[in-house]
Order: C-alpha cells, then structure tokens, then sequence
C-alpha cells in the first residue's frame, strides 16, 4: 500500500490554483518532492498534514483521511516550511512540549526529547532560546521535533534551507539511517542536488501539476541537454576556473564578483563529485557551493516546453 | 490526558511569560491606580456612601464594563489567532489532539489565568479603597449606610468575575475565528453591545453579557442598581434580590463555544501567505 495517495486531488486559493488534478502514489522509502517555490509542494504537504481541505479530490495518508485525525497524524513527523516557533521558548522545550503533546510522558518525555535533540546534534544549544538561533539551528531543531514521537513517517517541507554543508551531510546521513529502520519520508526541496544526494525517488510539479514522477535518473536525462549553474564562493575563484576549463564536463565558466565562481554544466553530479578534490589540493577556501539556479525553475520551463 | 494536560500548562506558562502581558496587567491596574490618586490627592471620602460610591462605580463602570471585556478582547481574538499568525498552530493540530479538544483547553487555561488576574485587581481595588479608612467613624453621616460590610461585596466580586471572564473571553474567541479582521470587529462589538446596548433600557441589553453580570451581582448586592441610574421601575423589572443571570450568561458561553468549536474543525488554520506559498 502506498503511504500517501493523491487521487484527483487539487486543492484552490480563490482564483489561484494550488494543486491541479494531482493522482499519484508515493511509496515506501525517500520521496523527494520538487518543485520552484509556488510550485504547490507546501500545499501538497498541508494538505497532507492535514492543515488544508482539498477542494476537489482526496487525499490518504496510510490509506486513512487525514482532516482533524489525529490518530493518523500522530504517526507522522511534520517539518513545516518557514520559521514557526514560539520564541522565548529554549529548544529543549519546545522539543519537550511537542514530545508530550504527542503522548509521552514524564521521563519518557524527556528522554525522548535529549535523544531527539542528539540526533539533530542540537544538545549544546538546546538551552538557548529559540529566537537566539541562526537559521541552520532553527532547522535543525524543527527536525528534532518531527522526530520526537518517532514516527513512521517524515513529511519534511525545504529542511536544508539555511543549514550549512556540514549539517547538510549529518542531517542527510540521519534521514537515511532513520530510512533502513523503516521510516518512510517525503521531503520537499527547490535544489535538485539536495534531493538527489538522498534518493533516487522524486516527484517534479509545477504549477500545482506533476511534470515528473520516478527515477531521478530517467527524468534527469530528459533535461540532460540542459545546462546547469553552480555557484561556487571561494577566494580565488579565476585559480579555481582555470582548473575547471580544462574539463569538458564544464559548458562554461564565469567569474561574476572577487569571491564567486559560476560554473555552468550538463553533469552537475560529476562536478559536484570533483569540486572537493580539486579545493583541497589546491588549498583554497571555500565559502559556499551551491546551485546557482536553486529555483530550478529554468529546469520546469524546460520540461513544461517540452512537454507542450 | 497527557497532551491535554502539557498543552494546559504550556498556555499558562505561556500566557504568564509572554511580554504582551504587561498591557492587561496596566489595564487591570488601572482602577486601583485612580483610587489611590483620589485618596492621596482628592478631599478625603466624607461619608461611607460615598467611599461605597466610589469603590462600586470602580468594579461596576470601569473594571466590569470596560477594563475586563478589553482584557479578554485581547487574549480571546489573539487564542488561535496568534498560533496561526505564527505558524505554529501546525503543531498543535497534528499531534495527538482533535482541534477542539485543542480549542477548549487554550480556553480553559486562558480562563484561569485571566480569572485570576482580573480577581487580582479586584483584591488591590479592594485593599487600597479600605486600607486606612475608618468606616465606623464617616458611618454616622450616611445612617443607610451604617451596616455595609465591603468585605461581603468584595467576596461576591470575586466569585462572580471569573464568570464573566468565561463570557467575554467566549465572545471574543468565536469573533477571532469568524473574520480575518478580528480586532476591528471585537472592538465594534465591544463598543455597542457591551458599552452601549448594555446601558439602555431597551431589550437589546439581553444579548449582552454585562447585562447578566449586572443581574447576578445586584441579586446579592441589592444595592447595587442605585449605581445605574435608571427609573425605579425599571430597576425593579430587571434587578431583583436573589435573581441571578448566571445560567443566561454560561448559555452566551456555551453557545460561543460551540461556534468556535465548529469554525475551528472546519476552517484551515493556516496563515494566508503561507496558504498562497
């Protein structure tokens, strides 16, 4: 049985279409649900968290309805987009109020909430308050809540936003870990490579439609003629461009400030895999790496094209 | 109970350690704050009617009419709306909790602390008309007067406040839910319901809950309804001793709940950027 099942489901703001006639079935394991933002993945997610009302269609999660069902919901760890927190609040408890609210109680609570906050490698900022987090932090401890109640399942709205390279990898690693226990996850970006570096499983919609749906693989070669940008902060980027000129892998190369390099390329995975080696023996310092066009919203045009 | 009981708790906590409270807390004080200037700075209260006069029209005009409703304006519109303007309502209703058992139970703690700071006001009202006036010796000049025990009134005062605090938080909870402009619409109500249709000899006044209030307090303080002003016939037609508005007034409540429960299980409560991505 699917774990989410989408039939005919489209859900409208007034005149604004959200999500447009959507039936699809995400399976067991990492989904990675992409999209540009306004694309309809957040309202896809709501809807099945429950928190919007179809307009048209339905929608099941464990084959179950999920509007004011807490008995479903509860078997679900929900990471919300954006910044929603009670802010005077300390992380550990804000994760302890979410892990009784979910029916733990006493020490089971707390230590619930310390293993949680372990997971996310928040423990030592979890007595801080909230509203002195970076913004990796607050991310870090919005994940932490999803998985207090350990649930069977992840609905994750953007979590890498704003975390850095190193919390990217941990957090990546602990969601593939949480995988081979059994925990199935949807989790939205607008980076394809985010996704990609966790699962081969993707959902691709746009405009509130699905323009793509399955193995990565099979729908990155529809797009390979494509190139793509990555944007690469470091502090001699012109070095750092004369290396890459000499791969044919790279389409092109632009330095567009003192401190950032452009890459264009219709193999961003395999830059992707080079860029570390080629850094350190260099010894340069690397601020960040990161798609250029994180919106991918040139990749949407193009399959929507296509497709017309 | 486990949820229900962190999320009771949580509110409180919340409520008490937000830093908005220091308004409600200004508000509340604000009688006691002009009693004590008129005792510092005012001839002093020449006769025990006048120090009743005083202290009643306080309770009466300012606490109960105005400062309670606009304390629980304030706390009922903002007790789902500030989670969903926040976001944070998402966490609520996707834990082990329906959306109105999480209604009521925000209701219920907000009850309790606002009951509590509006007694609390009620009790420094109280201690600073009567600390240090000697009722005996000014009693002589108001013979009507001689044998009131404003310790009797204040106990009623503080049992029948927090009913009041369930109506108008009631009230104010289901506005908040109803449009997305709650402010505007509570105040309005607030306005004419309360100030106005109250204080008119009209039929209106029955949709009011200071109308019930009135009631209840002037069946155990029959003296009460001097304060009004109003025609003695008229006076004796909607006050007696020993009536009580109470279950009119839990009826307003329930029924307000009972909206607020509906509109809660059925509208999405979710912030209208966040709705539109």
């Amino acid at each position: 049985m699917p774990v989410i099942e989408l039939d005919n489901l489209s859900k409208w703001y007034g005149e604004v279409i959200g999500l447009n006639n959507v039936t699809a079935a995400i399976d067991r394991g990492i989904t990675g649900l992409l999209g540009a933002n306004g694309a309809g993945k957040s309202t896809l997610m709501s809807l099945a968290m429950g928190q919007l009302r179809p307009s048209k269609g339905s929608i099941r999660v464990f084959g179950q309805r999920v509007w004011d069902r807490p008995g479903v919901l509860s078997q679900v760890g929900y990471c919300p987009e954006g910044d929603p927190f009670w802010p005077n609040l300390t992380g550990y408890r804000f994760v302890l109020f979410l892990a009784k609210t979910s029916g733990l109680r006493g020490s089971a609570a707390v230590k619930a909430a310390r293993h949680a906050i372990e997971l996310t490698g928040m423990t030592e900022h979890a007595g801080r308050a909230i509203r002195g987090y970076s913004k990796g932090m607050r991310q870090r401890i919005k994940i932490a809540q999803t998985l207090v109640h350990s649930p069977k399942l992840l609905i994750l709205d953007e979590p890498f936003t704003g975390t850095d390279p190193v919390a990217r990898h941990e957090l990546g690693n602990l969601l593939r870990e949480l995988v081979k226990q059994g925990v199935d996850i949807l989790i939205s970006s607008h980076v394809l490579h985010e996704v990609e570096a966790l699962t081969k499983q993707i959902l691709l919609i746009d405009h509130g439609r699905i323009v793509a749906q399955g193995d990565l693989q099979a729908v990155r070669r529809t797009m390979r003629d494509r190139p793509h940008a990555i944007r690469v902060r470091v502090d001699q980027p012109r070095r750092l461009a004369a290396d890459l000129a000499a791969l044919d892998i790279v389409a092109g190369l632009k330095v567009s400030s003192p401190d950032t390099l452009t890459i264009e390329t219709a193999w961003p995975e395999r830059v992707y895999d080079l860029l570390p080696n080629l850094i350190l023996d260099r010894k340069l310092s690397v601020r960040e790496i990161a798609a250029a066009d994180e919106s991918l919203e040139a990749v949407f045009d193009y399959l929507t094209h296509r497709e017309g | 109970m486990g949820p229900i009981a962190a999320l009771f708790g949580f509110t409180i906590r919340q409520t008490l350690l937000n830093r908005k409270i220091g308004l409600p807390l200004i508000i509340l004080a604000a009688p006691t704050a002009i009693i004590i200037l008129i005792r510092n700075f005012a001839e002093p209260l020449p006769d025990v009617e006048t120090a009743w006069r005083a202290y009643h029209s306080g309770v009466q005009f300012l606490l109960i009419q105005l400062l309670i409703p606009l304390v629980c304006l304030i706390y009922g519109t903002a007790l789902v709306g500030a989670d969903v303007d926040a976001g944070t309502i998402v966490y609520l209703t996707t834990r082990r909790m329906r959306r109105r058992t999480m209604l009521l139970v925000k209701f219920a703690a907000n009850v309790l602390v606002l009951a509590v700071l509006c007694d609390l006001s009620i009790v420094l009202l109280h201690a600073c008309t009567f600390v240090g006036l000697d009722l005996q010796s000014v009693a002589v000049l108001s013979p009507a007067f001689a044998d009131w025990n404003p310790t009797n009134d204040f106990c009623y005062y503080l049992l029948i406040i927090p009913a009041g605090v369930l109506g108008f938080l009631a009230v104010f909870t289901l506005i908040g839910l109803l449009t997305a402009r709650p402010l505007t619409l509570s105040i309005f109500y607030l306005v004419t319901v309360e100030l106005i249709m109250s204080n008119i000899p009209v039929g209106a006044r029955v949709y009011s809950v200071t109308h019930y209030l009135r009631v209840t307090m002037a069946g155990v303080i029959p003296e009460l309804p001097r304060l009004y002003e109003m025609p003695e016939e008229l006076s004796q037609e909607l006050y007696s001793p020993g009536a009580t508005g109470l279950p009119e007034l839990f009826g307003i409540a329930l029924v307000a709940l009972a909206l607020t429960t509906i509109l809660v299980t059925v509208r999405e409560l979710m912030p209208a950027k966040v709705a539109r991505e």
